[in-house]
Parts: C-alpha cells; structure tokens; sequence
C-alpha cells in the first residue's frame, strides 16, 4: 500500500514540475498595444465598464502633439482590435463580438476617418494576427489560415498547415503574423508561435520553412507576445521563463537576439514598440508596476496605475492610465505621462464617452 | 435604444393579458354550454334511470377526500385565472422551482417551461379547464366508475404537474423539507386521489385503513428527523449580521416579501423575526410535532389517531401561515401549496379508521356500475372540460410553433397603412441590381439591417430565414427585403458576409440591398429609419421597423420589429411575419 502512495505522489509532483512555470502562459486578451511609425502614433486599449459587453476597444492615435481617440465608427469594438501600422497607414480589424461572427477592416491614414470599405469576404473568422506592409494585408485566421490581400486583389486564403504543425508539435500554436519585404524572405510572411516544449521552431515562412533564431537556445516555455514587420525585416518580443523579455530582430535572413528586457518573473500588461525599433513593456513585478526598455535603461518603477505605453513619432515614451465609471455612465478618463528617464509628467488628459450599453 | 439590444416581456403585458382574458371568456361559453347540456340529458333520462340510494352511504372518510380534492382543484384553477399566469409562470414559479434540482430535473421542468412560452395563452387557459374539469368531476361523481376515473385523471395530472412543473417537488434539490412544501403539493394530490381509485371496498376493510394511516405515520415521522438532521440549516437563526442564515427564517423571510395583504406579511415578517431569534426553539416545536403526528399515527389506537389528527391539523395551519405564506400570493401562485391537502388527506384517512363504515359487500359494489345518473352526465361533462384544456396542451407539447401575438407584445401594435412605396434602385448581396419595380408581384417584407451590427439585426436576418422556412412553398411569392442601415459599413462584401453567416446564402428571395449613400440615406429618410454613428466604438444606431408591400408594391403595414430577447421571442416575430404576409395575397 505505502509504495502505492508513494507513486501516486510522486507522479504529482512529476506532472507539476512538467507544467509550465506561471507568467509564462498566454498573455491577457486584448493587451493594449502601441505601434509608432515616424509619422504616427497608435495605440489600442480598452475603456468603458469591466467585463460584459460594456467594454470597448478605443484607437488613441497622435502624429506628436497631442493624443486624440480615433477608433473606427460605425462599428461596436467591444470583440477587441487588432492593430496594423505601416508607415502613416492605420488598419484595425474589428474582432467578432455577440452576434457579429466575421471581422469587418477599417483603415485610415494618420488621423485621418477610417474607410471601413478595406473588407474581403474571405476574412470572415476571429483572426489573431494582423499585419500590413506597402500594399498588402494580412490576418492570421483561426490558427492555419492566412488571409491576404495585396493592392486592389481580392483576398486570398492559404491554409499554413506545415507552419501550423511545426507549432502544434511543441505544444503551441501560430499566434502571430509579420509581413515582411518579398526580398528579405521567402514569401513575405513570417508566422511566429508560442511554445511550451524544448523544440520550439519560433518562426516559419507561411510556407513552412524554419527560421532559427541564434543566441536564445530551445529554452521550453516560451511565449511570443509581439512580431512585427520593420523597416529593415521584423521584430519580436518573447517572454522566456529564465531570461526575462527577449527582443529578436529578424535581419539579411536570420533571426538575432539583440536585446533582454530585466523583467523577469514580471507579468506584461502592454508592450510598446517605436519608430526605431525601440521596445517597451509595462510589467507588473511583485506587485508594483514597472517600465522596461531597450537600450542602456533601466527598469524604472512608476507610481499609479497604469495599463498601456505606446511610443511617440518622436521617439519619447508615454505611459496610458484608464478610469473607469461604469456605475455614473460618465467618460472614462484616460490620463498621459512623458517617461523621461524615471520621471514622469503628466501631459494630458482625454475624456472618452464610452457607449455603456449601446452593444447590448 | 432600438436596433441595439432586445427588449423583454413584462408579465402585465396588456396585450397578452387582453388575450388571455378574452380567450378564457370565450371558452367559458363552451363550459356553461357544456353544463346546460349535461342538465338537459339529465332532466330528460331522471325519471328513466335507476335511483342509486339503496346502496351503502359513501365512506366518510372518502367522501371528505374527494370534496376536499375537488374544490383544491377548483381553487387552483381559479388561480390559474390571475392575469400574470401566461408570462409569468415559466420564469416565476416553474424555472425556480428546480433551480437546487440536478440538471436532468431542471432540464425537464425546463422542457415544460419552454412549452409554457411558446403558447402561454392557450397553455394558461387549458390548464384552467383541466383542473376546473378534474375539481367538478371528483364533486359531482360520487361513485362507481365515474369517480374512479376522475381519481385517475387527477393523479395522472398531478403527476404531470409533479414532474415536468415543479422538478419533484424538489425532493433531489438540497435542503428540502416539508415545511418548504417538499414532496411538493401535487405528490400529495396525486396520493390523496389514489385513495379515491381503490375500490370502495378498501374503506371499509380495517387492514387497509390502518396500514394507510401508518404510511402517513412513517412520512410524517421520516420527515420530522429529515428536519431535525444536524448541518441541514435547519437549527439556524440570524447570523451575527442579522441576516437569516436559517432554513426557516430563510423561507418566512423570502416569503413576507411576496406581494400580498400587508396584514399577512407583518404576520409572517413577525414570526421570521421569531425564527431568527429563537431557532432552536422553533425548529424542535415543528419536529416535535412531526414526530407525535407520526407516531400518533403509527400507533393507530383511537385515541392516538385523535391526538395525532389534532397535533397534524395544529401543524399544517401553522406551516401553512407562516411559513408557507398561504401559497398563493403573488400573482402567479398556482395552489395553497402542501400543507391545506396535506391536512385534508390526514383528516380522510384518520376518519377512514375512525368511521369505518360496516363492510360493502362485493356485489354492491358490482351494483354501483358507472355511479348512477349523476355521475354519468356531469362526470362526462367534467370530463369534456378536462378535454376542452387537454386537446390544446397536448398540441402545445408536440408543437414547436409560437404565438405570433408575443412579438406584438414586445412592440407598439402594427399600424395599417396605405401608401406607395419609394422607388429605387440598389445592389443585391450577389452584386445583382434589383429595383423596387422587379420586385412588383411580389409581397415585400422591408426592413433595415446593419451589416456589422452585434444584437438585433443578425436576429432579424436569422427570423427572416426563419420565416421563409414558414412559408414552405408560398416563399416564393414573397421577397425578403433589407436595406442597409449603416452609414459607414455598406459595401456588398459586407452584405455578402451577413447573408453568409445568418443562414440566408442560399434562399433565392432574400435580398440585402446596399447603394450608394445619398440613396440609403432618401430610403431611410422616406422609411423613417433614424440612423446615427458615435464615436467610441459603438455600434451604429437605428430603428428595428419593417414594413409589408403588397403585390402592387404599395405599403400595406409596418410594425416596430425589435427581436427580444429570447429565443421564443424571436420565434415569434417569424411566426407574426409569415403570417402577416400571408394575409397579404
């Protein structure tokens, strides 16, 4: 009997040491996300009541003076946002939400009115990735699809079924999606996926060619939270259970590790992604919120409550916080801060009348 | 905010409460015509028919049961009467009475429910007749055969209302107890008619009349320890915040907060108040009086059946005020719960033993036949009561049809109307154009969807297939027609990806029209479609309004056509639609 016990404990304890460590699981839904272009800047966060219907994804966007609310009219965003930047070009798709069961596009220039006519029949499934280069689009659907568009072509949808295999062998699956200049890659589409296995291929070509990535090792556990095309190829950002946050680039057609974010064993809530390459990430570690970021910085802790960054056209770093009253039905009340150095100065504050209970 | 969210029925609803009445009157004719039949059949055969009166007296016992059932049903039909039973029973008694009940339990009741909400006019008035019917049958037939199978009809009913009504009475939810009505009101109708179904000799037999009222003993018994079990919540009071934290003080609480007379709920509030304090003291009073009732019973002396008659009497009236609050407060109380029938069935079977009638021999009850002329003329006309609310529920049960009245009622009644329609000139989901002239010929439903709207409009659009569904082979003398009613989003891939995902793809009568702006926005202006895009992520706000165009393409009706919120609601905006533009050709 006793070594009947002892088995059965000891293959618990197994099964709880071949789990994955905490922080390394997926990311929140809806993480809010900024994109910077030289020219613009976005960024996509929720506000409005927590939970339910009554919370909406809300498009704030500057071109670096003040931060104005751009989200896409017409539409109900309480499905979430997804957001694609090239140059001045600004493509949200909206996610399925309630009844609405397919994802209309809308794409604006700078701060221009989203044109909400940017729609293909083809895309009509939850995506989960969104990318857009010069003249194409592409959405990552329901894991093995990829939609594209290029120019005024009607969408096309190829299945990434090798891609989608390599990801799901290591326990993972495709969860993002760059476009890439033609000439830097294969095809112009990188996939990238989590892992939680010690083979993790991190990225393949939408034809299901590897593409190592020197310098990180098969470390298990790895969860990719952003990939995004660059100017010179692409750029994501994984979180490793050992090593922190670990920003690779993709250049002359490998991957390179080139930076490591000291935010270990934080959790993300918002990462950041500028006109430079630049990396940001807002994490929570032990409990206090702090900022990390490429280069020679440190991590700085930031007093307050904050849920997003986003970089500017410049190059500077603001840090979003988001009240809520859902209670009064009043605006939310998003308040910015300038991040120079570890100091931060409140620049502005945006009132946003969110629709409570117009998606109801 | 139309187009942006459903709207629910309240249960005061004038329409469906109008109907309700009007169809109950109607009925009540058939009733009354029913009954001056029966009284002319019998005037006619009296003098011919052979007298029963020499034949033993019915048992006391018996005859106090079968009263005592007949006017409860009659009751309870009489509350089936209140005004909120059509759209409040499901929601308001039904669902809630399993809600402890495992899932298979609540999924019954649920099935029952669902019955309920498709009909609930025509369901409210059957069970009227029903228990009216059964009430009259179990008075006016005293005897022989005819009693007997109105004992069988109130036991199968009750049964019914057991099971798919009320989850068995809770007996699988947690927490049930006797005081609470547990086994629940209808078992105990249902043992109490069974009383009435044995032969009359059994009543006068004493092993069966004892061995009755030991049964009872044992229950009552059984359910005193069920109340006086550790860790049941029973012995519970007040909690340090003065909240009920007991069964008891639970229940007299929820109870005192039904609508009813301010002197019934003071009585109850007060002894809450008592059940709170003193909860031991309360409870041990109630499983004291159990036990002696029971055991009064299980003895079965004359003496010990008294005594446990007067105990079990005291019991139930006081379970019955103040605990179960009467019963049937509220609005849509369906009976004066256990305690009243209870009480009724320990008197019958306690007087069964008590004034044991000399023995019926055999042959005399082979003489009683159908029971004489009385029992054959108003049990029959009792019975085709019975019939008059069965025909319809029956239909109800195997009919997933809905009342095409409860889409009214959630929206102003339909206006008539006479005027022609505006010309114009749009884009099909197929990228076909289609003009109002090609649809001339046609009787046109129209109505204004928004193609990426997250509530309404994709409930429509699927009522919309619905309703073509309807329409079997006369769909193609109809054409369903929406107009887009987004400003922003109103390119034809976006009415190609609606059709798509609403399941009209491949209904060739279904036409999801887009244009350009200046055009959508004439057509909404003349339709008096009010739209609007805000900013923030909302979604575009319109009206829900769709308007019926007879052949000559000339506006005939428009009703507000917001879907609900229900899944029966929505039925019934297809069943109102098809049936709308049916009256139309």
């Amino acid at each position: 009997m006793r070594w009947f016990l002892r088995s059965i404990v000891l293959g618990a304890l197994g099964i709880l040491a071949m789990m994955p460590a905490v922080g390394a699981t997926t990311p929140l839904p809806n993480q809010p996300v900024g994109l910077t272009s030289p020219s613009v800047a976005t960024l996509s966060l929720f506000a409005g009541a927590n939970g339910g219907n009554n919370r909406f994804g809300e498009v704030l966007a500057t071109t670096g003076n003040r931060w104005v609310l751009d989200t896409p009219e017409g539409i109900a965003t309480n499905g979430g946002i997804l957001m694609a930047l090239s140059g001045a070009r600004v493509t949200a798709a909206m996610l399925p939400s309630q009844l609405l069961r397919f994802t209309p596009l809308a794409q604006a220039d700078a701060l221009g009115p989203f044109s909400p006519d940017f729609f293909g029949g083809a895309a009509v499934a939850a995506p989960s990735a969104l990318s857009t280069g010069a003249s194409t689009t592409a959405l990552l659907v329901a894991g093995n699809r990829l939609a594209v568009k290029t120019g005024s072509r009607s969408w096309s949808v190829r299945s990434v079924a090798v891609a989608a295999a390599v990801a799901k062998a290591c326990g993972g699956s495709l969860s993002a999606v760059a476009l890439v200049r033609p000439d830097r890659i294969v095809d112009g589409t990188i996939l990238g996926h989590s892992c939680s296995g010690p083979t993790w291929t991190p990225f393949t070509t939408a034809g299901g060619h590897a593409l190592a990535v020197a310098g990180l090792g098969r470390s298990p556990s790895l969860q990719l939270l952003r990939l995004v095309a660059t100017p010179t190829g692409a750029l994501a950002l994984v979180q490793t259970p050992t090593r922190g946050l670990v920003v690779l680039t993709y250049s002359s057609g490998s991957w390179f590790l080139s930076a490591t974010l000291l935010a270990h064993p934080g959790v993300v809530r918002a990462t950041a992604i500028g006109p430079r390459g630049q990396v940001a990430a807002l994490v929570i570690d032990h409990g206090t919120e702090r900022v990390v970021r490429t280069g020679s910085l440190a991590p700085c802790t930031v007093a307050g409550t904050w849920s997003a960054v986003a970089f500017t056209p410049s190059g500077s770093l603001n840090l979003f916080s988001v009240v809520n009253h859902p209670a009064h039905q009043l605006p939310s009340l998003v308040t910015v801060a300038a991040l120079s150095g570890n100091h931060l100065t409140v620049t502005e504050q945006l009132g946003i009348d969110v629709p409570y209970g117009s998606s109801a | 905010m139309t187009g942006m969210g459903g709207s629910g029925l309240e249960t005061g609803n004038s329409l469906i409460t109008d109907a309700f009445g009007t169809l109950m009157l109607h009925q009540l004719l058939v009733v009354f015509s029913l009954f001056l039949l029966g009284s002319l059949v019998w005037m006619l055969l009296g003098p011919k028919f052979p007298a029963t009166s020499a034949l033993p007296a019915e048992p006391r016992g018996r005859a106090i049961l079968r009263y005592g059932l007949g006017i409860l049903w009659i009751l309870d039909a009489y509350l089936q009467t209140q005004a909120s039973m059509p759209l409040g029973l499901p929601d308001g008694v039904l669902r809630p009475s399993a809600t402890t009940s495992p899932s298979w339990v609540q999924h019954l009741v649920n099935h029952g429910a669902l019955i309920w909400q498709r009909q609930p006019i025509h369901t409210a008035v059957a069970v009227i007749w029903i228990q009216l019917g059964i009430g009259l049958w179990l008075i006016v037939a005293k005897r022989g055969w005819m009693s007997r199978l109105g004992a069988m009809a109130s036991i199968a009913w009750a049964l019914s209302i057991w099971s798919a009504g009320t989850g068995f009475g809770a007996i699988f939810a947690s927490g049930s107890s006797l005081l609470f009505g547990s086994p629940g009101s209808s078992f105990v109708y249902a043992i109490a008619s069974s009383f009435l179904v044995v032969p009359m000799t059994k009543w006068s037999s004493e092993r069966f009349t004892i061995r009755s009222v030991k049964v009872l003993g044992g229950f009552f018994v059984a359910m005193g320890v069920l109340q006086a079990w550790p860790g049941r919540g029973t012995w519970a009071g007040f909690d340090r915040h003065h909240q009920p934290a007991g069964q008891i003080v639970a229940m007299a609480t929820t109870m005192a907060q039904t609508p009813q007379p301010h002197v019934v709920s003071s009585i109850v509030s007060s002894f809450a108040t008592l059940a709170g304090d003193a909860p031991v003291l309360v409870n041990a009073l109630f499983v004291v009086a159990m036990v002696v009732t029971g055991a009064g019973l299980l003895v079965a002396s004359k003496r010990s059946l008294n005594v446990a008659l007067v105990v079990g009497l005291v019991f139930c009236a006081v379970t019955w005020i103040f605990v179960e609050d009467f019963g049937f407060f509220g609005g849509v109380g369906t009976d004066p719960n256990t305690m009243p029938v209870l009480a009724l069935l320990l008197v019958g079977l306690v007087l069964g033993v008590t004034r044991r009638p000399a023995g019926m021999t055999e042959g005399e009850e082979a003489r009683e036949g159908l029971g004489g002329l009385v029992a054959i003329v108003f049990g029959s006309v009792s019975a085709l009561i019975v019939v008059l609310g069965a025909i319809p529920l029956a239909q109800a049960s195997v009919s997933t049809a809905v009342d095409p009245l409860l889409a009214q009622a959630i929206n102003t009644p339909p206006q008539t109307v006479h005027f022609a329609g505006l010309p114009f000139t749009l884009t099909d989901q197929r990228g076909h154009t289609v003009t109002s002239a090609s649809l001339k010929g046609k009787v046109v439903a129209l109505t204004f969807l928004d193609p990426v709207c997250v509530s309404d409009c994709p409930t429509i659009a699927r009522e919309m297939a619905a309703t073509d569904a309807l329409l079997g082979t006369d769909a193609q003398r109809v054409a369903l027609v929406a107009i887009n009613a987004n400003p922003a989003y109103n390119s034809v891939a976006i009415s190609q990806s609606f059709t798509e995902e609403n399941g009209l793809g491949g209904r060739a009568n279904w036409y999801f029209l887009t244009g350009d702006l200046p055009q959508l926005q004439r057509l909404w202006a003349f339709y008096d479609v009010q739209t609007s895009n805000s900013p923030a992520g909302a979604m575009t706000s319109h009206n829900d309004i769709t308007y019926l165009l007879d052949t000559h393409g000339t506006v005939r009706l428009v009703f507000a056509s917001t879907p609900g919120n229900t899944g029966i609601l929505h039925a019934s905006y297809s069943a109102f639609l098809a049936e709308q533009l049916r009256n139309l050709w």
